[in-house]
């Protein structure tokens, strides 16, 4: 799985206890308005905008369920898979492009040649499981003005890329970004999402409320008044990411770096996501979208990443001929 | 050229007195040329194994090999690093000697060569310490390389037969040439599978493939072709084929040619269409009919006299993403330059074509490779898309 290798702050486990003891109750309206407006804050959008969603997956699939049928979905290839899927069950006609090796760069003339007539773009940028920012919010900006095209930009790794098109959903009524806190913000279990709509998104989901259990409601709450704690964690695991992806790069070994909290290892080694988990490290096989060896390997603390260093090259030296 | 104690050749070079391989800067190169490899292709026949060799001939099948070799040591640099040690005549000679390479012939053949020549010659190769060999042939030639070689020294497979379909071999013969100049580069060498076609299984429409061992090849994973992947199976996968070929079927134009590559997912086609499929091979459709099966080149460029209008359907092989080139052969450049760009669909199941980087052509003719270049759409459901490169 994904996640950040830290338990949240004291705070915000102290805050989710409050939620704990009144668990007899739904979430206050009036704490889901402070939520939104912290979520605003944070995200430099009006509060207006925001959408809650118990993960921001489930918010994915109900923007794609409501806005695919009548037109032709465009989207990655890989991608997130759930989105595909849920595109699959209702969208009128799906196009995915491939991003290819060795920089996985999208080919922004082949995706404006696909847009053609009522369409749905789907993107999740940085792009999982590449982690490449495969677009960027001017190159968004532009397609925008595209007639009768609907744009979703799932950010769920933004606080790792840096990049974001959270400041054109004022300007586009087609535009929606979403995001998560389960990864930056320590709180993979609270599952809590939001999306930031542009005006036509906002009014197709007006009827998209979701009462969010109070625990996570106030976990996020106090998450939101603690921000510098997440962004040095993200600063940490960013350190981490490059060193060690430079260890495998020294070692010879096919490794991209990403824009979010993984790296990508091409594996020579058989079975090798198995050979992993028998000494305790998992991985996540991304064989299902890549072609054959690609592993998923998300950053831990740095005691874990070393582990994990010495485990792989001993799995490879024991594979490998040299010259 | 030079001579080799016992070979009674000429030298060519009247200056190289000493083996070339003594110098040690100079890379010893063993190069082993099948030369009956991928004749049995265009004429619809499955191998030139045996019989099938007599059986191409007669039908008039030509030579693939020596393009193959002229394409990769057409493409060589860095010729000063090496020499050429080969056989006489077509297993090597012939070829070095036309394109003004320097070589050193270290076994005479016969008239007729046989899978015997290519171990002996290996066997000689390994005994005088090759740095590497380079191989052009087939899936066949590669076990009977694998057979007298093992893993002492490092391989390069420039793909010549009609069955290439284990991982030794590079992507094509440009880069084969491209795997030598990394070797001498001092790449890393990693191991590679050898396959072992089930011959009579193949002949009879089923391809069955098992492990037979491994080959040292210079690693450059993006010069060589990944192994073909077996076709999925199980209710999805069977969900899948039905769902692209209820499309096909429902885009398929009437008073149309169509001529359907090999594999499970046109099979599920003409099951839908009520018509038998050779599954390892091409047949043409007109109007949701079987017009003739297993057709080979001349048959399709008889048909094409007939129907100006004319579409093929295929799959790209799994795991290693060839449309052209591996696989069904009858669609020679020929074939593809009258057919174009634009009336060539592409199919596949959804699983295969996820993993695929991208797509390659390789029919030995590198104009049609260019003109087959570019992005491309694989229909992988119904009215579903996957967009990825076509490269040659």
């Amino acid at each position: 799985m994904n996640e950040l290798p830290w338990p949240p702050p004291k705070e915000v486990l102290d805050s989710a206890r409050i939620g704990l003891d009144e668990f007899n109750r739904y979430a206050d309206e009036s704490k889901l308005d402070e939520l939104k407006y912290r979520l605003g804050r944070y995200s430099r959008t009006g509060e207006d905008r925001i959408i809650l969603s118990a993960g921001s997956d489930l918010l994915l699939r109900e923007a794609v369920h409501l806005f695919s049928p009548l037109r032709k979905t465009i989207t990655l290839c890989p991608s997130f898979l759930p989105t595909i899927n849920s595109a699959r069950q209702t969208a009128g006609s799906m196009t995915r492009i491939r991003l290819p090796l060795p920089d996985f760069r999208l080919d922004l003339e082949i995706l404006e040649r696909e847009i053609k007539g009522p369409c749905l773009l789907v993107m999740d940028n940085p792009n999982n499981p590449t982690g490449k920012t495969v677009i960027s919010p001017t190159e968004v900006e532009k397609l925008l003005q595209k007639q009768d095209l609907m744009v979703i930009i799932d950010e769920a790794y933004y606080e790792f890329s840096g990049v974001t098109c959270a400041e054109l959903v004022d300007r586009y009524e087609n535009l929606m970004v979403t995001r998560t806190v389960d990864k930056v913000f320590s709180l993979a279990g609270a599952r809590m999402g939001y999306g930031l709509a542009g005006d036509l998104f906002l009014k197709e989901l007006s009827s998209f409320f979701i009462y969010l259990p109070r625990v996570t409601m106030y976990a996020v709450l106090a998450a939101l008044e603690n921000v510098d704690i997440m962004l040095e964690r993200v600063e940490i695991v960013k350190e981490e990411r490059d060193r060690l992806l430079e260890r495998f790069l020294h070692e010879g070994i096919e490794a991209y770096g990403t824009s979010a909290n993984f790296i990508l290892i091409r594996s020579s080694i058989p079975d090798v996501v198995d050979e992993l988990k028998k000494r305790g490290i998992l991985v996540r096989d991304i064989s299902d979208q890549m072609p054959p060896g690609f592993i998923r390997v998300t950053i831990g603390k740095r005691e874990e990443n070393g582990i994990f260093f010495r485990e792989y090259l001993q799995l490879s030296r024991n594979r490998s001929p040299s010259h | 050229m030079m001579n080799w104690p016992g070979c009674g050749q000429s030298i060519r070079k009247a200056e190289l007195k000493t083996d070339p391989g003594d110098d040690m800067q100079m890379k010893k190169i063993g190069l082993v040329v099948n030369p009956v490899a991928g004749m049995g292709g265009s004429v619809g026949l499955k191998g030139t194994d045996g019989d099938c060799y007599r059986k191409a001939l007669e039908m008039g099948a030509r030579p693939v090999t020596p393009f193959r070799t002229r394409d990769f040591l057409n493409n060589l640099t860095k010729t000063d690093l090496f020499h050429f040690y080969t056989a006489s005549g077509k297993m090597g000679e012939d070829i070095l000697k036309d394109q003004g390479l320097e070589y050193t012939v270290i076994w005479q053949i016969r008239v007729n060569t046989s899978a015997e020549d290519t171990k002996k010659i290996i066997g000689l190769m390994v005994k005088e310490k090759m740095d590497l060999i380079v191989f052009v042939g087939g899936d066949g030639t590669a076990r009977d390389v694998y057979d007298s070689l093992r893993l002492e020294i490092p391989v390069i497979g420039v793909p010549s037969g009609v069955k290439v379909f284990s991982s030794v071999f590079a992507l094509s013969a440009r880069a084969a040439a491209s795997m030598l100049e990394r070797f001498l580069e001092g790449a890393k060498l990693q191991e590679e599978e050898v396959l072992d076609i089930d011959e009579e299984a193949f002949r009879g429409n089923i391809l069955s493939a098992r492990l037979y061992g491994y080959l040292k090849v210079p690693m450059a994973r993006e010069l060589l072709q990944a192994g073909k992947k077996a076709s999925s199976t199980g209710t999805s996968a069977r969900e899948n084929k039905e769902e692209v070929s209820r499309y096909l079927d429902e885009e398929m134009e009437e008073n149309v040619l169509y001529l359907l590559g090999s594999g499970t997912t046109m099979k599920s086609l003409t099951d839908r269409l009520g018509i038998p499929k050779t599954l390892l091979g091409v047949d043409a459709v007109n109007n949701g009919k079987l017009l003739r099966s297993d057709v080979n080149e001349k048959d399709i460029l008889e048909l094409y006299g007939h129907y100006p209008r004319r579409k093929i359907i295929v799959t790209p092989l799994g795991g290693n993403g060839f449309i052209f080139g591996r696989g069904s052969r009858q669609f020679t450049p020929e074939v593809l330059a009258q057919t174009g760009k634009e009336n060539i669909i592409l199919a596949g199941d959804r699983d295969k074509i996820s993993c695929l980087d991208c797509l390659h052509v390789d029919t030995g003719d590198l104009e049609v490779d260019k003109s087959l270049a570019g992005m491309r759409e694989v229909i992988v459901g119904f009215n579903e898309r996957i967009i990825l490169e076509v490269r040659y």
